[in-house]
């Protein structure tokens, strides 16, 4: 491990991502998947396309229906990520993402829709257009597991979206809140 | 569904809608189920045995343990570091720097190297850093009285008194439990599923049960002789718990769909029974009588607190006179028994659930190890916006009656502290924070769905498309169609609700008892009050700790 390398559990990793899709303004249920996908299936790469994507923040997704297929417009991973799942679990039979700002996240992100909705979709295309389908179903993944390696760099871009959702503790807050000051009892 | 239990509709369950209301979490009592419990039994059929390898101690106490347990083919161990603590530094607050004591439950037997790597981590608690073979942290400090106490009876060669002893319950309380990965712990999915440790929180009941042990062999160490058997065994471990576990329950609603279907279950199992033996009634009537011993010697400080003791305790008495063994044995007998005991008031009933457990442990058990789960809500999109809508209507009436307009309905907020990362409670209007309010407002968020549904065909993922601030509401109530207690059924922003109900329920899934409420926030309890030592392992344990 790097000097600037940080060994983290996935329980660790998937809190931090929760917080921090939510202060980077995420919808909760968005921060919820990304959490499961990120810290069960990502490895480093996705975790830093993820810090790099929260950066843009949240928009609407822009999607129009042409011939079956949902298209999405100037794509952002996690914006657009979760309704395109949605569409074709609810029977959308394609959806093309359109200039797709991270696509390192697909991956992890198709393989929690496996492993929590038991809906198998492939992805295909590159830079300018991908395309999610379902597949046939396959043996269940099984997670990677054990710990995971992120940049320290990495770490630190997640936290300062997470400290977005933090209120700075006042004595007012902490009456009350726990035990006394002094518990020699 | 989870294995082993019978179905929803096989059993007349107590429905969600009673069983999951606040009030009702707020009076919980620990039962055979609870997971304490659950890992003694366990310990007990693996055989498992506990060597203490490593004693550094001076002669103030401060040094160094290590307690090994070993079961199923593997060792596990409680590194315990022992230090000087001012008394002025002595606080059982989340935002403590030092502690008497600070552990780690390692996995394996550690080295000196893992040692001397654990010592310079393990007393720094939240600001030092754990591996993937450290499994639990945990820190606690004494119970200053009667630790000095006990140690200056046994000095003197004297047992230390037992009032004492059953008045405070512990030589020294937990103020903190953490596992599954925080601060770099192991992952629980790492060891989850090993025997004896599958239960929810099965290392962390573990390590809080090995810290007991610890801190009778603190006390005999500077005592300079051994505590009666008897009295040690009524010496649990204490443990503060403030707002930091309250919003588990929200969190994790498939766990608590889990417990509670569990302890209901098992309720229901227990009273289709038509008819039981002779000595299961018994049994019964022995344990009715240890409970109001209970009841009787549970003493807190809190005025108000005492008196919901204190009319319980007179509730229970008044109970017991209203049947007798001869009942219990009648047909229908435990039916007719609890239908009594709901008369007396929630409390009562709670606590009358937790006792007609205690002695069919072989019809019971097996459902232990469904309470574990590591299942999430998902959403089906292809539902309709009226199916959804219907279903709200159906699961979630409790959330529609809330009125947000109403400024109390929304009177307080949860946030999250710069400071430690912990929950908090705040007042909106009076506290700053509130744009960062932490989304524990299922009710709310339930009722804002239901408005904001078309009674119409449109596939869910479309209206949610163009609505996504509702999707995590969406699928929390399509998950309660087939998880009906994983919701708590109440409004927790509501100026009248209070935590230290959601910390009750899940401390007495713990198996913790003396509830010692300490405000509306937080509460101290006592764990492994009363059960075996670490060398009787196999004994029975008791439901409630008498002495």
């Amino acid at each position: 491990m790097a000097p600037r390398d940080l060994s983290v559990s996935r329980a660790e990793l998937f809190a931090l991502v929760l917080r921090a899709c939510r202060g980077a303004g995420l919808p909760q249920s968005h921060g919820e998947d990304f959490a499961v996908a990120v810290s069960r299936f990502g490895d480093r790469a996705a975790i830093e396309a993820l810090a790099r994507a929260l950066v843009a923040g949240w928009r609407m997704p822009s999607l129009r229906e042409e011939g079956g297929r949902l298209w999405v417009s100037d794509a952002r991973a996690t914006c657009d990520l979760p309704v395109a799942c949605d569409a074709l679990f609810a029977g959308v039979s394609e959806v093309r993402l359109e200039a797709l700002d991270e696509p390192g996240l697909i991956a992890p992100f198709l393989a929690r829709e496996t492993q929590e909705r038991a809906l198998f979709l492939r992805a295909s295309g590159g830079p300018g257009l991908w395309v999610l389908k379902r597949r046939q179903p396959e043996r269940e993944l099984s997670p990677p597991g054990g710990r995971i390696t992120v940049a320290r760099e990495t770490f630190n871009a997640l936290q300062s979206h997470a400290a977005k959702t933090y209120v700075p503790a006042t004595q007012t807050s902490r009456q009350g809140a726990g035990a006394g000051a002094i518990d020699n009892d | 569904m989870m294995d082993g239990a019978p179905s929803f509709s096989e059993l007349a369950l107590r429905p969600p809608g009673e069983v999951m209301r606040l009030e009702r979490l707020g009076v919980m009592q620990p039962t055979r189920l609870s997971f304490l419990r659950v890992l003694m039994r366990k310990l007990s059929e693996m055989n498992a045995t506990v060597t203490r390898p490593l004693w550094e101690m001076s002669d103030k106490g401060h040094g160094r343990a290590v307690y090994t347990i070993r079961f199923a083919g593997r060792a596990y161990s409680l590194v315990a570091f022992s230090q000087a603590l001012a008394d002025e530094e002595r606080t059982d607050r989340v935002i403590a720097t030092k502690w008497d004591a600070a552990f780690v439950l390692f996995d394996g037997v550690p080295d000196d190297a893992d040692l001397a790597r654990l010592a310079h981590n393990v007393p720094l608690q939240e600001a030092g850093r754990l591996g993937p073979r450290d499994l639990v942290l945990s820190r606690a400090n004494k119970s200053v009285r009667l630790f000095e106490h006990v140690v200056q009876a046994l000095r003197a060669g004297r047992q230390p008194d037992k009032q004492m002893i059953r008045d405070t319950g512990y030589l020294m309380r937990t103020t903190a439990v953490y596992g599954n990965g925080k601060f770099g712990l192991a992952d629980r999915e790492t060891f989850a599923k090993r025997d004896g440790l599958t239960g929810p929180f099965a290392a962390e009941m573990l390590t809080v049960w090995l810290i007991r042990a610890f801190t009778h062999d603190l006390a005999e160490h500077l005592g300079g002789a051994p505590i009666d058997r008897a009295l040690k065994r009524h010496l649990g471990i204490g443990n503060a718990t403030g707002l930091g576990m309250a919003p588990f329950l929200v969190s994790h609603p498939m766990l608590v769909d889990a417990w509670f279907r569990v302890r209901e279950t098992a309720l229901a199992r227990v009273l289709a029974l038509g008819e039981i033996s002779e000595e299961e009634a018994e049994a019964l009537m022995k344990s009715a009588s240890e409970a109001g011993k209970y009841l009787s010697s549970w003493r807190v400080s809190e005025t108000d607190a005492q008196a919901e003791i204190d009319a319980l305790a007179g509730a229970w008495s008044e109970f017991r006179a209203g049947f007798t063994k001869a009942a219990l044995l009648s047909p229908g007998g435990l039916r007719r028994v609890f239908a009594k005991a709901k008369a007396h008031g929630t409390a009562l009933e709670e606590l009358a659930a937790a006792w007609l457990l205690e002695p069919f442990g072989a019809l019971i058990d097996d459902l232990a190890e469904a309470q574990a789960t590591d299942a999430t809500p998902e959403l089906d999109a292809a539902m309709t916006c009226r199916a959804l809508k219907a279903l709200i209507e159906e699961n979630c009436a409790w959330a529609l009656e809330c009125d947000f307009e109403s400024p109390e309905a929304q009177a307080q907020f949860w946030y999250v502290s710069e400071e430690k990362l912990e929950p908090r409670l705040g007042l909106r209007g009076r506290d700053a924070g509130c744009e960062r309010e932490t989304p524990l407002d299922s009710a709310r968020q339930f009722n804002a769905l239901h408005e904001a549904l078309p009674a119409a065909e449109t596939p869910l993922w479309r209206f949610l498309a163009e609505h996504p601030e509702h999707r995590a509401a969406a699928r929390r109530a399509q998950m309660l169609a087939h998880h009906p207690y994983a919701e708590v059924r109440a409004n927790l922003l509501a100026q009248e609700a209070a935590p230290i109900q959601l910390l009750r329920a899940k401390l007495s899934f713990f198996g913790a008892t003396r509830f010692d409420p300490k405000s509306r926030l937080w509460t101290r309890v006592t764990l492994a009050q009363g059960l075996p030592l670490h060398d009787e392992i196999g004994r029975e344990s008791p439901w409630l700790p008498v002495i």
